[in-house]
């Protein structure tokens, strides 16, 4: 058996071929989440507080805004009706040396995780600075 | 012993192994099956009675079960939950990398 020091997080990196603008465009808004998040992003607004739900095939979340950071950042928590609630960090970096390139890292935590946490324990960058400020919320 | 339908839940595990001192006893329960708190604490930097409220938490999530021989409770590694904490990473990151390749089909 081998632990990770990550255990209980999921953490994704990926460069995208779109400038960071255009891809904020599909985070900062219902319409453009429901063209990739889920099937039905049923929110008012991406902005902190808002909640409503999400679907994704067939299973329907609770979902609230818990922070946005314009242009770079949105940090919501979700729950499957009997499921485990979760925080979802999505962070938006440009690549240096290339302007039509966004590096994205998408990181999903339990809260029971964050709630025993003392210190962040989960590697650096964005993953570190997310759950430290979400725990506000927890 | 846990039920099944706690081992379902990954919360508990999740919680137990977010502590870095927990994490470490695993580690050395896996590594040296049958330690003792005392053992345990003498490899690392805490005492013995925290030593002894880790053991109740990871006792708590079903990851490790005493033993009394003797005058001495051993400890091991019951690491069966373990699989539902390790499931819910697999299917949460699965579902990451199909909503990942719909956003890089919309730009």
């Amino acid at each position: 058996m081998e632990l990770h020091e990550e255990i209980g997080a999921v953490r994704r990196e990926t460069e995208l071929d779109a400038p960071r603008d255009h891809v904020w465009s599909l985070v900062c808004n219902p319409e453009g989440l429901e063209t990739w998040l889920a099937d039905e992003v049923d929110l008012d607004a991406v902005e902190p507080g808002a909640a409503g739900t999400v679907t994704e095939d067939g299973e329907r979340r609770h979902v609230t805004i818990e922070e946005v950071e314009e242009g770079r950042r949105v940090a919501l928590s979700w729950c499957a009706d009997g499921g485990e609630p979760t925080l979802v960090e999505l962070t938006l970096d440009d690549v240096p040396g290339e302007e039509r390139r966004t590096r994205m890292v998408v990181v999903e935590i339990p809260l029971v995780t964050l709630r025993v946490c003392a210190a962040p324990v989960f590697g650096g960058g964005a993953a570190a600075r997310g759950p430290q400020m979400a725990l506000a919320h927890a | 012993m846990p039920t099944a339908s706690q081992h379902d839940d990954p919360g508990p595990v999740f919680a137990a192994l977010a502590d870095p001192t927990r994490r470490e006893v695993v580690r050395m329960l896996a590594a040296q099956p049958g330690l003792t708190a005392s053992a345990l604490a003498g490899e690392l930097p805490v005492s013995r009675q925290a030593i002894a409220k880790h053991l109740a938490q990871l006792r708590d999530a079903g990851l490790a079960e005493a033993e009394v021989s003797g005058r001495e409770t051993r400890y091991r590694l019951t690491p069966e939950p373990l699989a539902g904490a390790m499931a819910w990473m697999v299917a949460a990151g699965g579902k990451w990398d199909t909503r990942l390749e719909r956003l890089k089909r919309q730009l």
